[in-house]
């Protein structure tokens, strides 16, 4: 399937019409839905209806831009306005939110249309969709492997070519790394570089929402549709968006970067490491200034997310009680339709961040665990900022291995982590990372990762861009 | 390491019915992950200020105007019980 | 056997009155349809995000000023975790440990002074009833702005906590922060108590009683934990440390929750609101713009020589203040216009017949009345028609003796042959004066009064009585 840019610029040059690239997609999840499961709600019919008066619209001069027309998929966390939003729980049953969120609104508003709700790991906690209540996706490239997670959903529609773009969201990689394992471009941005209003809350101090594109230019173009303050979150920033395309067409030919070593430790599987060190080289020689640079605090990343994010986890979570939406079992008294509601709501990943993010903020442990993460949080940005006072970016894979089989990470909590281990750096200090396809490995994409300084989306995606290019030699 | 019983603290804090089988796993991933965050409870940090935010130039305060909000019929659509306009919710022992 | 000494700590909660809630834009209204006031953010929705109201922090810092706070440069908000179907989302945005003010101090009517632990600034939960069917929540209470003032242990008695509370409210209304109805529930307060041996300074376990909404159950439920107390004591026992609650009808406290159950509120910094900087330049100007306080403005009633029950009445309300001042400055005695806004004017204010805040007559005109009086050109029966008139239909004190003809009857002359009139028509009185019965001279001049219709000063009437009897 073509690029958001070629397809909006076709439809501008009235090559094609909305209708048919909607058609088009729909035949496309028709094809590959029972396989993939990319999606939880599917919209066809609101697709084909928006997708007429899309076309009308153009006809009549009264285009509303480049997404006018657009097929595109959301991540089920994100709300959308009297359409079944289920962060694959259970625990909110058939939710009709009575709101869209901004970034929702902002792509309605462009005229984009929504063909669906994509699939994710429950709460978007997870790294494979495998924890999503409504089954797991599958990776398009090999579908006896995990797509990656928690936006697997999303990832997948882009990378099996039912959708031109797909919104996710991140707390700990999770756009980047499911991109990596589907072969798509994935973009976490700065922390408030997005409004978060009506983002379904995993850890609000991480969590942003991000983009999955087929390429560098398309990753510009969403990001700047979505990106901008918005009143109804506080801790989006006011920051002006820059041009995000004029960024990409510029590429980052003049710019310098590091490869921390510390990123290239064991657990990260020899042939991601290669082909890192193949496209630092190719940077080199393409006249990329290479330093090197350390990040020693990384190595505590992992600890400290498992404890920030649980946390806030489990206090963002605490809304869901079956009260005022969502299921409410049967129960003699509140107390017990409070335990059985949530205990029968929840799955078992769920349930398990809740007790541990419970356990890190009780009495008597807030200030050993907490505390803690968040203090090692500072020294981790402090080093990303000193970092970035060396180089203008970082170059490091975006996973430690390729896309994993089904079954092969469930039973050991730890080892699923592990799959976040080098995009949540760039979630704790705040950072924009993207995700780029490399040369695939035995058939299975691998990602590279470029982190910019923070609110350097326009630095970072011209590194990307640059980058895409040099990769693909 | 978790100490005993506490997953059933835990749990009665964040309202959670587990079964027996749910408890027992989810005390042995508590007490593993916790073994492994021990390295970050070793750094000596208490010099090291807090991150909690790391947003920059964030909005500042709302102004003090209302504006209409949501219709009880939208806000209420999806609640399991109600009574009138009201929200209906189970009554409490003693302690609820 | 030792006296106990009381020791009691208040935690006063009182509702802001603001156009919107403290995170979301909807109205912050009493008495509305339940559920009228709600939208994404104060009930909780899946996604919605709280974003504070510039007027509940000045708000709260304005009373963090006028309690003698140090007002914070910069505080923040906290999350307090725990699940009641009246918290929609399962936690209360409120202040931990940089809260807008703290450090301060109030006087307290006959309670000495009271140190403030701190101002701080959360939202209210909705309302639960509790009904047969199980229990109904109306959320428009939900996101209230809410000022969390904590004292230090420093009362000594269930009076002076009342008398603290009462202070406190006084503040906030003289502020214009609240309408602080306690029917409405907009200020409740919890209580916390222990005893211990008179002059020591031992740390005895403490009750907490939560939740009241009248000065009278504050009263009266310290008064009952007292004695409670004291019983256990003197009975070598040992006081729990729990939450009791208030049983009015009953006039009982009782337990509600042991210190084993008490909850683990896991208490974190907010990540959706970010810390914020008050601007010392800002706080500035909202000191300089505090008005009178109530205590300031007794002290400055009983420096005019107003008696403790007119410092009491007068201070208490904004509009009296305002109508004594107004009287001052036409020119009035302070005890004479005092004597009318705590006469007169407040009977009819309690009829409804008079409003200080909206008066239907300048206060000056008092001003105008008392000069009247005092330069006798009215007598005290006329002038209380005349207030009675500006009452009922307002203009002024000039208009009103010309249209009820009450200029003063200055011709001694003309005076005495009123009396003279009242004197052939009484014999019987008249006789009994003659006799030395001097308690029929009131009657006799009331008479006068009747006749004159008060144009008449009453010792002048008095005067010439006595003259034509004796004569």
């Amino acid at each position: 399937m073509e690029s958001l840019y070629t397809a909006a610029a076709r439809l501008a040059r009235g090559e094609a019409r909305a209708e048919e690239l909607v058609s088009e997609a729909l035949d496309r999840v028709a094809e590959r839905e029972e396989d993939l499961h990319a999606f939880l709600t599917l919209l066809p019919e609101s697709a084909r209806d928006d997708a007429k008066a899309s076309d009308r619209r153009r006809t009549a001069g009264q285009a509303l831009g480049l997404f006018d027309g657009i097929p595109w998929a959301a991540k089920d966390n994100l709300l959308t306005e009297g359409v079944r939003t289920t962060a694959a729980s259970k625990i909110l049953g058939d939710y009709l939110p009575p709101y869209s969120a901004t970034a929702v609104r902002r792509l309605d508003e462009r005229g984009a249309v929504l063909l669906g709700k994509a699939n994710l790991d429950e709460f978007a906690m997870g790294s494979s969709t495998e924890y999503s209540a409504f089954g797991p996706s599958r990776n398009p490239v090999d579908p006896t492997r995990v797509p990656g997670g928690s936006s697997g959903g999303s990832a997948v529609a882009v990378a099996a070519g039912m959708c031109q773009f797909a919104l996710g969201s991140e707390t700990g990689g999770s756009v980047r790394q499911p991109a990596a394992f589907c072969g798509v471009v994935g973009v976490k941005p700065s922390y408030g570089r997005v409004s978060r209003y009506g983002l379904i809350a995993f850890a609000s101090s991480l969590d942003q929402i991000g983009t999955l594109t087929r390429d560098v230019r398309d990753a510009a173009l969403v990001l700047g549709a979505i990106a901008g303050e918005d009143p109804m979150d506080q801790t989006a920033s006011t920051v002006a968006v820059p041009d995000y395309l004029a960024a990409v067409e510029e590429g980052g030919r003049a710019l310098s970067f590091g490869v921390p070593a510390e990123y290239l430790r064991e657990g990260v599987a020899p042939e991601i490491r290669a082909e890192v060190e193949r496209v630092a080289a190719a940077l080199e020689r393409d006249g990329l200034r290479r330093r090197d640079v350390s990040l020693a605090h990384t190595q505590y990343a992992l600890d400290a997310y498992y404890i920030i994010a649980p946390a806030e986890a489990s206090s963002n979570l605490s809304r869901f009680d079956g009260m005022r939406y969502g299921p409410r079992a049967e129960a003699q008294d509140l107390l017990e339709a409070y335990r059985r509601s949530r205990g029968q709501g929840f799955g078992p990943e769920v349930k398990r961040r809740i007790l541990l993010g419970t356990y890190v903020l009780s009495a008597g442990y807030y200030d050993t665990y907490y505390l803690q993460a968040q203090r090692l949080r500072t020294l981790l940005r402090q080093e990303f900022l000193a970092a970035f006072e060396q180089v203008d970016f970082l170059l490091t894979p975006t996973t430690p291995t390729t896309a994993f089989r089904f079954g092969e990470n469930t039973a050991d909590p730890l080892a699923m982590y592990m799959a976040d281990a080098l995009t949540i750096p760039a979630n704790l200090a705040g950072l924009p990372a993207i995700s780029v396809p490399g040369r695939s490995s035995q058939g299975l994409p691998v990602g590279l990762q470029v982190m910019a300084p923070p609110m350097r989306e326009d630095l970072m995606l011209a590194a990307a861009a640059t980058l895409e290019e040099v990769a693909a030699r | 390491m978790a100490e005993q019983g506490i997953v059933a603290r835990l749990a009665a804090l964040a309202r959670l019915e587990l079964d027996a089988g749910e408890a027992d796993t989810l005390e042995r991933d508590l007490g593993a992950i916790l073994e492994h965050v021990e390295r970050l409870r070793a750094l000596r940090l208490s010099d090291v200020d807090a991150t909690y935010w790391t947003t920059q130039a964030a909005q500042g305060m709302r102004p003090d105007e209302h504006r209409p909000g949501l219709e009880v019929e939208d806000a209420l659509s999806s609640a399991a019980a109600r009574a009138g306009r009201f929200l209906l919710v189970p009554g409490m022992r003693e302690d609820g | 056997m030792s006296d106990f000494e009381t020791v009691i700590g208040l935690e006063v909660h009182i509702e802001l009155q603001t156009e919107s809630k403290m995170f979301c834009s909807c109205a912050n209204r009493f008495g509305d349809p339940p559920n009228t006031n709600i939208c994404p953010v104060c009930l909780g929705l899946p996604g919605a995000l709280p974003r504070p109201n510039a007027a509940g922090i000045d708000a709260a810092i304005r009373m963090a000023l006028a309690l003698g706070c140090r007002v914070a440069k910069r505080s923040k908000f906290d999350r307090k975790n725990y699940f009641y179907p009246d918290l929609p989302k399962g936690y209360q945005i409120s202040q931990l440990d940089e809260p807008i003010g703290a450090d301060g101090q109030v006087e307290v009517p006959l309670g000495g002074s009271v140190r403030i632990l701190r101002v701080q600034l959360e939202e209210d939960a909705g309302k639960l009833q509790h009904e047969a069917q199980g229990a109904v929540v109306d959320f428009n209470r939900a996101g209230v702005p809410l000022l969390e003032i904590v004292s230090a242990p420093d009362l000594r008695s269930p009076q002076e906590a009342r008398a603290y509370w009462e202070e406190i409210r006084r503040i906030a209304l003289a502020l214009g922060i609240s309408d602080a109805r306690m029917e409405e529930g907009s200020v409740r307060a919890d209580a916390n108590i222990s005893l211990r041996i008179a002059g020591s300074e031992e740390l005895n376990p403490r009750v907490e009683i939560k939740n009241m909404n009248s000065f009278r159950f504050l009263e009266r439920a310290l008064a009952y934990e007292t004695e409670r107390q004291t019983g256990i004591y003197r009975q070598g026992g040992r006081v729990e440390q729990e939450t009791r609650g208030w049983d009015d009808p009953r006039g009982v406290t009782f337990s509600q929750r042991s210190k084993e159950e008490a909850e683990d509120y896991r208490y974190f910094p907010e990540p959706d609101l970010l810390p914020f900087a008050i601007d010392p330049g800002h706080v500035e100007e909202l000191r300089a713009s505090l008005p009178e306080l109530p205590a300031r403005r007794r002290q400055r009633l009983v420096a005019l020589g107003l008696q403790e029950e007119q410092v009491r009445l007068i201070a208490e309300s904004g509009g009296r203040t305002a109508f004594f001042d107004g009287a001052m400055a036409a020119g009035g005695d302070p005890g004479e216009a005092a004597k009318w806004i705590c006469g007169d004017l407040a009977r009819l204010e309690n009829d409804g017949r008079f409003d200080f805040g909206q008066p239907a007559f300048p206060a000056a005109e008092l001003g105008e009345l008392l000069g009247a009086v005092a330069k006798g050109e009215l007598t005290g029966p006329g002038s209380k028609q005349v207030v009675q008139l500006l009452a009922r239909r307002g203009g002024t004190v000039a208009s009103a003796i010309a249209e009820l003809g009450l200029g003063k009857i200055d011709d001694l002359e003309a005076v005495r042959a009123e009396v003279r009139q009242v004197l052939a028509e009484q014999p019987k009185a008249v006789a009994d004066l003659a006799a030395g019965k001097q308690q029929v001279m009131g009657f006799l001049v009331g008479q006068v009064m009747r006749r004159t219709r008060g144009r008449v000063a009453p010792d002048v009437a008095s005067r010439l009585i006595t003259e034509e009897v004796g004569q």
